[in-house]
Formats: C-alpha cells, sequence, structure tokens
C-alpha cells in the first residue's frame, strides 16, 4: 500500500466502473462511509461471533466442572456426568490425544520430508509435477475415508503387525504384548497416513522457494546432490518444515473421525501403545455427545475447550518457529562464510541440478491461489527484491487451506552457506550422497503404500456399485441386504448444506478481508487478525458442538441441514478470509493509486477495481473452502439428523438430511455386502467430488495465471 | 522496488471470464440439485422386499394375495393391519431393535408410499433418550425405561403429560465369539464376569476349560469387545452379569460399560463387526447382529450355574417370566433373575418405545400412532423370531397396542 511508485503502466478503467469521473465521484462521502462502515461492521461481528463462541462455551463448561465430583484431572473411571453425582475426568482423555498424535508426528514426519525431498530434488521434473498435484490432493481427501480405510483394512492387519513389532521392541515397556487391532498405535498409524499429504505438500512448497541461486552456487562449488540439500534447501527450509510438522501436529490433536472409528476407547493414562485403551477428547466427544444431558454436555464442551486451547497453543507455536527461524537464519547468513547476493542479479548457469521453474513451483502447490496472482517468480530469474517480497505472502495462504491454519513461512532472504570451497567429490562423498537419494526414494515409496492402498481399495471396491441408479436414488426402504439404492439424499445434503455455509461465509469473510487490507488499523485490526487465527485452529467437533449446545439445545432450533451449515459456515469463514486477504494483498497499490487519481471514491475503488483484480483467486479460496467442508463428519454428525429419503429442503424443521461423510459412518459396519458396496461407492463419489472441486479451483487459478493470458 | 504490471493484464476483462466460471459452477451445483432424483427404490427392489413382507407377516392368513399394493390385506392377523398416514416422522436409539424397527418402517412405507417417511437411526438408547427429551426425535426406542430423573425431563418435554415408556420388542443378547476352531462353548456368568473384567486373558484358561470338557481351547488371547456408547444392551448384559454373578461382576448396571478392561467398539454394529474381524474375539449384542455376521454364539450360564444355549425359544421363556409393571401408563418388564429353568436364556433386553402419552405434534400424531401400532401388532410381531427378536405374547400385543392407540 504505502511507499510504491505507481508505475507508468495505465489501469485499464472498468466497463462500467470507469465511465466518467464526474459520475464516479457523486455521493462519494455517503459511499464511503456507508461501506468503510459495513466492512468495520463485519469485522466487529466476527469478533463479536468468537466471543459469544467462547463465553458460551465456558460458561456451559464451568456448570460442569464445578458439578463434577471427580479428580477432573487424574478421574479415569467411566464417562458418567449425566450420573448424580456426576463423575467425569478430562485428564486421561487429553493424555490420549497427547499420545496419538505424537505417535503420528514422529511417523508422519520424517517420512513427509523424505517425500518432500524426493519430489523437489530427485524425481525427474515432469513426474515431480504430476506427484505435487497427488500429494496435493491428497491432502484434501477427507478423514471418513482414511477412517474406513482404517477399520476395515488396516485394523485386521495391524493385529499382525503389532504382534511384530512387540515381539522387536517388547522388552520396551510401552511395546509390550501386542495382539491388538485396535490401540493407541493404530490410531496414531491413521493419523500419521492422514498428516503425511499435509506435511509433504507445505514441506515440499517450502524446498520449492529454495533461491535458484544459492542451489547453483552450492553445484558450483563442486557439491554433490545431498550436499547442495544439505547446504541449501535444509538451511532454507528448516524452519518452514518445522512449522509444517508442528501443523500436522495440531490436524492431529482435532482429528475426531478417524480416531472414533478404529480406538477401543476406555478412560485410562495409556502407556501400552500396543494395548487396547485410551481415548482422545475429540474421539469421546463424538461418541458421548449424543447422550448427553445438561452436565454431560458441558462436561464435553470443557473437554473440547481444552482441545481448542491446546491446539491454539501448538499452532502458535507454529508461527513463532517460523519467525524466530527465520530471523535467526538471517542473522547466521549475515556471518556465513559465502553471500549469496540479495535478489540481485543472480547467476546464469547450467548445472547439473534439474529443479522445476519455479513458476511450477508455485504454481501447482498446494495453495493455488498464490498461483493464481502471486507468481512474480514466473521469469526465469527473479528481478527485482519487489519480486521477493511479493512472493513473501503469496505461500502464505498455501498453509492456510492445507493445514487448515496458520502461516506457512516468512521466507528469509538471504541464507549462508557454511563450510569451505568444496572439492571434486570423492567416492565417500558420492556413496553418501547415493545412499541419502535411496533413502529419499524408500521414503517416498514408503509413504506410497499405504495412500495407494486406500485410493485402490477406495476405487476397486467403490466403482462397480457406482452407477446412474445410485446417483438417483435415495436409500429409502433399502435395507442392508437390499441391492440397489442409492445417495441422491446424501448429495443434495452435502451440497445444499456446503453451498449455505459457502452463502454464508463468504460475504462476511469476503468484507471481514477488504477491512484488513484496505482499513484496517489499531486495535481492532488486530483483534480481528488474531481471532481468525483463533477460528483457524478451531478443531470441527468444536464447532459442532457450539452449534448444538447453542443453536439447537439453547435456541430450541432443529437438527435440521441449516444446522449443519451453520457450522460448517464456523469452519469456512477463517479460510474464506485468510485466503481472500492474501489475495487483496497482491493487488498493487498503483492500481488503486491509479484510481484515486482519477478521482474515484475509495469504495468504488474496491469494489470496482480492487476486488476484481483479486476476484480468481477468491473464487479458488472459497472453492477450496467449499471443498474442504464437504468433507466434514464430525460436526455433522453432532448437528444434523441422519435421514435415509430424500430431504430436499435444509430448514424442514421436522427432518434432517444425509451428507455423503455421514452415509458413510452410518453405515460403515455393517455386514452385508449389498451394503459395503454402497458404503464404498458413496467414498469414492465424496473423494471425486471433492477432487474435481480441487481441480476447478486449480484450473481457476492456472487460467487466471498473468503470463497465460 | 519496480511491480511489474501483470495485475493489470489480468485486470483487463477478468469480470467477464470469472463471472463465467462462477456462472458455470452455480449452473452445475443447480443442476445437479434439480436432477430428478428418486426416493421410489420399489422398481428395483420390490419384487424381493415387498414378498418377503407378505410372506413374513401373512403367513398364517393366506398366500393369495398379490405382491402389489395391498399388502395390507396380507399383514395377517387384526393388530397387523397398517393404517396409513402421511407425513414425516424421526425416531432415534437403540440399536438393539434397529434391525427390527427398519424393517417395520419399510413395510409401512411401501403400504403408505411416498406421502409417508419415517426415520429410525439405530444410534443407541442413550442418544435416543437424550434426543427425545431435545425434541429432536419424536420417539426413541431404549432398551432401558426412562429413570426418574430422566423420566422428568421428558415429562417436561411433553408439556408436563407424562412420557411412557412401553416395552414393544423383546430380544435376547448374543455372546458372540471369533475362536477359530471352537464351535461351541459355555460361559457361566461368573466366567464371563471375570473375562470382561480383564481377569482372564487367555482362551484355554482353567476356568473356561473347567465349563467346557472336551473342547480343544486355544492358546490365543481374549479381546472383549463391549460397547463405546451408552447402550441399552450394555445396561441389559451388565445387569444379567450383576445380578447373576455379583462376586465376579459387581458394578452395577449401567449404560455406559461398567465393567473395566476390554476393548470398545461404537453400537452393536461396531461390536459386531469388530468380534468378527479380531481372532479371539468376545462381545455381546442383540442376537441378530450375530446372525448377520455369521457369529457363533455361547450358551450361558443361570442363576443355578446350568448353560442355556441362545435360541429364541429360550429367550421367550426367560422374557415370559418377567414381572409387568404398568404404572403411569408404562409397559415394563422386570426380568426374574432368580428363574432358573433349563430352557430359560436368562441374558435378555427389551426395546422400549418412548413417546408422549399426550401433547404430541398434532401434524406427526396420526402417523406416530399409527406405525406405533403397527410395531406392536401381530403382523409386525410375527416378523420378529425371523428377524432375532422375541415376539410379545398376543395378550402382551394386545395391550401395548392398546397404549399406542390412546397416544394423544
Amino acid at each position: 500500500m504505502s511507499g510504491i511508485t505507481p508505475t507508468a503502466t495505465r489501469p485499464t478503467p472498468r466497463p462500467g466502473g470507469g465511465g466518467s469521473a464526474i459520475a464516479l465521484n457523486s455521493g462519494t462521502r455517503r459511499g464511503d462511509a456507508v461501506f468503510s462502515g459495513a466492512v468495520r461492521g463485519a469485522a466487529i461481528l466476527l469478533l463479536i461471533l468468537m466471543g459469544a463462541i467462547a463465553a458460551f462455551l465456558v460458561y456451559r463448561a464451568q456448570d460442569a466442572l464445578s458439578a463434577n465430583t471427580a479428580n477432573v484431572l487424574t478421574y479415569t473411571g467411566t464417562w458418567a456426568p449425566d450420573d448424580s453425582p456426576p463423575k467425569f475426568g478430562i485428564g486421561a482423555l487429553a493424555w490420549g490425544t497427547l499420545v496419538t498424535s505424537l505417535i503420528a508426528i514422529i511417523l508422519a514426519a520424517p517420512v513427509a520430508v523424505g517425500v518432500a525431498l524426493f519430489i523437489t530434488q530427485y524425481a525427474p521434473r515432469k513426474l515431480a509435477q504430476v506427484l505435487g498435484y497427488i500429494v496435493d490432493l491428497l491432502a484434501a481427501v477427507p478423514s471418513i475415508i482414511y477412517g474406513l480405510w482404517g477399520i476395515l483394512f488396516l485394523v485386521p492387519h495391524m493385529q499382525g503387525a503389532s504382534q511384530v513389532i512387540s515381539d522387536v521392541l517388547g522388552w520396551l515397556p510401552p511395546f509390550e504384548s501386542g495382539v491388538f487391532g485396535r490401540s493407541v498405535f493404530t490410531a496414531g498409524v491413521i493419523l500419521a497416513i492422514m498428516i503425511l499429504p499435509i506435511i509433504a505438500a507445505i514441506s515440499r512448497e517450502i524446498f520449492l522457494q529454495t533461491p535458484r541461486d544459492q542451489v547453483e552456487a552450492a553445484y558450483a562449488l563442486g557439491a554433490t546432490r545431498w550436499e547442495m540439500i544439505r547446504l541449501a534447501v535444509l538451511p532454507y527450509g528448516r524452519s518452514g518444515v518445522g512449522s509444517a510438522i508442528v501443523l500436522g501436529f495440531g490436524r492431529a490433536l482435532g482429528e475426531t473421525i478417524a480416531v472414533a472409528m478404529v480406538l477401543s476407547t476406555s478412560s485410562i493414562f495409556v502407556t501400552k501403545l500396543l494395548q487396547p485403551g485410551g481415548n482422545t477428547i475429540a474421539a469421546n466427544i463424538a461418541l458421548q455427545f449424543g447422550s448427553a444431558f445438561t452436565t454431560g454436555q458441558g462436561a464435553l464442551i470443557a473437554s473440547g475447550l481444552v482441545l481448542f486451547v491446546v491446539t491454539f497453543l501448538v499452532n502458535w507455536l507454529a508461527r513463532r518457529i517460523t519467525k524466530h527461524g527465520g530471523e535467526a537464519k538471517e542473522r547466521r547468513g549475515l556471518g556465513g562464510l559465502f553471500r549469496i547476493g540479495r535478489g540481485g542479479e543472480s547467476m546464469h548457469m547450467e548445472s547439473s541440478y534439474d529443479a522445476p521453474a519455479p513458476s511450477e513451483a508455485t504454481g501447482s502447490a498446494g495453495g493455488p491461489v498464490a498461483a493464481g496472482l502471486g507468481s512474480p517468480l514466473s521469469g526465469t530469474v527473479p528481478a527485482s527484491r519487489g519480486a521477493f517480497e511479493a512472493k513473501d505472502s503469496a505461500p502464505e495462504v498455501v498453509a492456510d487451506e492445507a493445514a487448515g491454519r496458520g502461516r506457512s513461512h516468512r521466507a528469509p532472504r538471504v541464507a549462508g552457506l557454511e563450510g569451505g570451497v568444496l572439492a571434486a567429490p570423492s567416492g565417500s562423498r558420492r556413496l553418501r550422497s547415493g545412499l541419502a537419494g535411496g533413502l529419499s526414494v524408500a521414503t517416498f515409496a514408503l509413504a506410497v503404500i499405504p495412500l495407494a492402498s486406500i485410493l485402490w481399495l477406495v476405487v476397486s471396491r467403490g466403482s462397480h456399485a457406482l452407477n446412474l441408479d445410485f446417483l438417483t436414488h435415495s436409500l429409502r426402504n433399502i435395507s442392508e441386504s437390499d441391492p440397489g439404492g442409492g445417495v441422491y439424499h446424501a448429495i443434495i445434503g452435502t451440497v445444499e448444506q456446503a453451498l449455505l455455509a459457502a452463502l454464508m461465509a463468504v460475504p462476511i469473510g469476503l468484507l471481514v478481508a477488504v477491512y484488513l487490507v484496505e482499513y484496517g488499523r489499531g486495535m481492532l485490526a488486530r483483534a480481528v487478525t488474531f481471532f481468525v487465527d483463533v477460528m483457524m485452529g478451531l478443531p470441527s467437533i468444536v464447532a459442532g458442538l457450539f452449534i448444538l449446545s447453542l443453536w439447537i439445545i439453547g435456541l430450541h432450533q432443529m437438527a435440521n441441514g441449516f444446522a449443519g451449515a451453520l457450522a460448517l459456515m464456523i469452519l469456512m469463514l477463517p479460510i474464506v478470509i485468510r485466503s481472500s486477504e492474501e489475495m487483496l494483498k497482491l493487488v498493487p497499490d498503483s492500481l488503486r493509486e491509479a484510481s484515486y487519481a482519477l478521482g474515484v471514491p475509495k469504495w468504488r475503488t474496491i469494489t470496482k477495481i480492487v476486488i476484481p483484480t483479486a476476484l480468481p483467486g477468491i473464487v479458488t479460496g472459497v472453492m477450496l473452502g467449499v471443498a474442504r467442508v464437504m468433507g466434514e463428519t464430525a460436526p455433522i454428525l453432532l448437528v444434523v439428523q441422519y435421514v435415509s429419503f430424500i430431504n430436499g429442503n435444509p430448514f424442514d424443521g421436522s427432518q434432517g438430511q444425509a451428507t455423503l461423510p455421514t452415509v458413510i459412518y452410518s453405515t460403515f459396519t455393517s455386514p452385508e455386502h449389498a451394503s459395503n458396496d454402497r458404503t464404498w461407492s458413496a467414498a469414492l463419489l465424496l473423494i471425486l467430488i471433492i477432487m474435481l472441486l480441487n481441480i476447478v479451483a486449480r484450473l481457476i487459478a492456472w487460467w487466471r495465471r498473468p503470463n497465460n493470458t | 522496488m519496480i511491480r511489474r504490471d501483470f495485475p493489470v493484464k489480468i485486470h483487463a476483462g477478468v469480470n467477464g471470464r470469472s463471472a463465467a466460471v462462477g456462472a458455470g459452477v452455480l449452473a452445475l451445483a443447480l443442476a445437479s440439485l434439480t436432477a430428478c432424483g428418486s426416493d421410489n427404490n420399489s422398481s428395483s427392489s420390490s419384487g424381493g422386499s415387498s414378498s418377503t413382507t407378505t410372506s413374513a407377516g401373512g403367513s398364517s392368513s393366506s398366500s393369495t394375495s398379490g405382491s402389489s399394493s395391498s399388502s395390507s390385506s396380507a399383514a395377517g392377523g387384526t393388530g397387523g393391519d397398517i393404517n396409513c398416514a402421511s407425513g414425516s416422522l424421526a425416531g432415534q436409539g437403540s440399536s438393539a431393535q434397529a434391525t427390527a424397527i427398519n424393517q417395520f418402517v419399510k413395510d409401512y412405507q411401501t403400504k403408505c408410499g411416498s406421502g409417508t417417511n419415517i426415520s429410525y437411526n439405530g444410534n443407541g438408547s442413550g442418544p435416543g433418550v437424550t434426543a427425545f427429551v431435545q425434541k429432536q426425535a419424536d420417539w426413541a426406542g431404549s432398551d432401558y425405561p426412562l429413570n426418574a430423573d430422566q423420566q422428568k425431563q421428558a415429562d417436561q418435554r411433553c408439556g408436563g403429560k407424562p412420557a411412557i415408556s412401553v416395552g414393544t420388542i423383546p430380544g435376547a443378547i448374543a455372546v458372540m465369539y471369533n475362536v477359530p476352531g471352537v464351535d461351541k462353548l459355555n460361559l457361566s456368568a461368573s466366567t464371563l464376569g471375570k473375562i470382561f473384567n480383564g481377569k482372564i486373558a487367555k482362551w484355554n484358561d482353567q476356568a473356561i476349560a473347567a465349563e467346557n470338557p472336551g473342547v480343544q481351547l486355544p492358546d490365543l488371547a481374549i479381546q472383549a469387545y463391549h460397547r463405546s456408547d451408552a447402550s441399552g444392551t450394555s445396561f441389559n448384559f451388565s445387569n444379567y452379569l450383576n445380578k447373576t454373578a455379583p462376586s465376579d461382576f459387581s458394578a452395577a448396571a449401567n449404560k455406559q460399560w461398567p465393567g473395566s478392561g476390554g476393548q470398545s467398539a461404537q453400537g452393536s454394529k461396531g461390536v459386531a463387526q469388530a468380534v468378527a474381524s479380531s481372532s479371539g474375539a468376545i462381545g455381546y449384542a442383540e442376537v441378530s447382529y450375530a446372525t448377520s455376521n455369521n457369529l457363533k454364539t455361547a450358551a450361558i450360564g443361570n442363576k443355578d450355574g446350568k448353560f442355556v444355549p441362545l435360541t429364541i425359544a429360550n429367550a421367550s421363556n426367560f422374557i415370559s417370566k418377567a414381572q409387568i409393571d404398568t404404572a403411569a401408563g408404562n409397559y415394563k418388564f422386570n426380568f426374574d433373575y432368580t428363574y432358573a429353568a433349563d430352557d430359560a436364556y436368562p441374558a435378555v433386553l427389551v426395546t422400549y418405545e418412548i413417546v408422549c402419552s399426550t401433547g404430541n405434534d398434532s401434524a406427526k400424531l396420526p402417523v406416530l400412532k399409527n406405525f406405533l401400532q403397527y410395531t406392536a401388532g401381530s403382523g409386525a410381531q410375527s416378523q420378529l423370531e425371523k428377524l432375532g427378536y422375541v415376539a410379545l405374547s398376543s395378550d402382551q400385543q394386545s395391550k401395548v397396542g392398546a397404549i399406542f392407540a390412546g397416544l394423544s
């Protein structure tokens, strides 16, 4: 906004928006006042909404906590908040949540980083691009699919696997006697598989942004590929990858449905990883909300608040790592032996390094939004610092919708190469490089196995019942053993609820984003930014819990599609705000200033120049948000009643609605073949819809890319 | 510090294109919404389903009726007639009765056509009662009657008028097991108590071997599955264990499984699936789930230590000794766990339909009343045995039917 010299290019007047400056000038003051009032109002509304959520949850939790007769931290008996006297404990749940998430992150992080390295550094260019897309799409697969795969495929196989683990590691107390399919370890494995694509997608994005000149410098010094990675790629990406890992951890903490499906729950402090038992906060909410009365709801809300706070702290930590890491590296960079020029002239040289061109780098990433407008890197050589600055903010959107929250990183502009001039690679150095390459390929293969197995299972088992009848019929009057039937009722519910959510979230979100970018100053803007961050980390089950306890129980509304849309709206709002904000920021000030210079009032500049310019990016962000909420299961389970017949009216007070995830959830345990086929087909259909939305969103971003027009 | 001019290039013509994209997406979405979907699944499956219905419902009366819409006449006995009413009805609760209720819903909807929509969500007795109290369900299925605390809240929900618990669908709780090579298993209540409390860890434990002379028991870890959600089946099974073998299962009956140790799964279906998929597993669920998962069931011990195999007749014998409590408009079964005949299977349950006696939503009352009457009538009850439940005696059927007929 500030300090950028307008360029000499003419902003083409928008048809309809242009016309004569005099026409535009009329009613300036009032229009500006109304517009700024509206955006400020939206920002304040957001704060009120967040305040209401927080106050309500705390209020309800407090009641239950004061009624509790057991020690909330150490109690490990039955979850019985509605008995008299009420008894429940959250400590064991929180411990279980941490344990499963830790297992997940220990398993997933190294593999994910290896995958990202393989894709960015080792895979052939064409392949890398394809793999990048696949990883991004996998990151969008909803958790119900992972849960389905977990319970029907992984759990039966885990019995043998955990036997092997306990044979090898049985001398360690946590790995004693593993003969069970369902354990916290199994839950951890599922979570690991779920967060792997997310961490890999963000890490890949970060590795791709390694400054080209540093890579070339490392090669120029005679570094092998592995040494180049160690000298240029890893130091550059360290903080970004660190925060990606923490974000993955945050995601694992809040995961509900997949864990609820595979975990054999009991309220104990889990110490034996391979034995059944343990529970997580989110899974406990999903299992107990249905039968909870007043105190029970309060108790679940209290546990939800604990989860919320932990997730928030984790995400906050991720941002701290990024910031801190960035600064530290900058300092180290300055003191380094070699200083690679800032932006400036970079060396043109041929090297064996066949990295994808930077344009693909940003273009194909988890954040196509970034690609849409924010690819100032699209030239082979970044020509100016301005380009680098633009890059700094662009990829953040990536992390936002890929990982659900947070900023991926602040790209440090300088990284140092430490170490002296390297001689021609010796045999051992070559060997080490080869080993590292082999290891990276191996991790990639390791990651591919479960993910390919999921896709294969869903496609192979889901495809034969997926036909036109399946798409146009409901499950009314279909017993589990009957063939036929379909999920038309669920498709309607899924689409309607997601669209309703978007209808509510997009206008509010866009106004808040406009406020933050164009008007935001001082306390209010800081508060709004903070609360958007908080909302980003809101576990989806907590959003559902809030709508359930306030809207349905508190205000006596019905558990219909609209209630579901409200919960999804809460989840979508921060995604829309974040992506719109980033897109609006990318609109160059020169455009705004040119518009002002023509005498166009601020509000018309925003509505006619700024927003249309950023629109493709915003549309992409919204579509990714829609795709994300379509796969939500946990909040929908809480607030929408499942029905097996077609109900096209989400506002109907007497009937609920089905959605694809809830169809899967309510049929996955069936022993009947006919029903199983339908479950898998519904899963395949859900994946197809979400993939389609993702691909279309990416196409819009790609299509609107500047050098594409 | 030079910004390239790319956005300007974008800016030209952005509106048209992105608007087109938006319109396209919207049109796509709308097209998918307005495309004609159908609730009418009869064309593909009516032949099979309605004929099974009629033969089950009206086996005694005749086989003369066609498989077409005149199935009401085929539904047999006096109380079994389906009186149609249109409207929608939402019920949820006990997963133990889900198999039966879903069949009854199907009968009812098939007869009455697309104007009648009944949903029953078998997500557990606990959630059912909660949803009923929160007015999210028009009636609830629960394997235990309302307790005093719940009764108060339920009465409030019914506008101060009493909510009633009417035992409608009795069933038996199967102890299902998945032990390779073992086809017949006897387990006393005290052994079951030890298994479900984690006191016995292996299938070849002495306690089990002593009750099963001649059976080759493998050296395999026992995986005891219980319900992870609030469940009426848990309530009744823990009641049986606690009343029959209090020394080995001291915890009182509870809808949240009161035992210690073991593993858990959600819903009757979840438990059955878990048992079916893990070698060495044992679990409990209404017998229809054991049947549909092809799981073997154990003969369990009664108060006198005799082993009674699970058959519908044996369960029926035990249920027939229950005391009926009709106070306050309810129809409750109090089981007599001291009754120890050789042909009385003691792990049983009755699923109660919980409704408002008066003060029901007038728009829903006809379909609520008629549907529940159908479930208690002979047309529905005579199907129960085939579905894996126990039918009410004909005397009980008419009494329960009368209660439902009096709903207002």
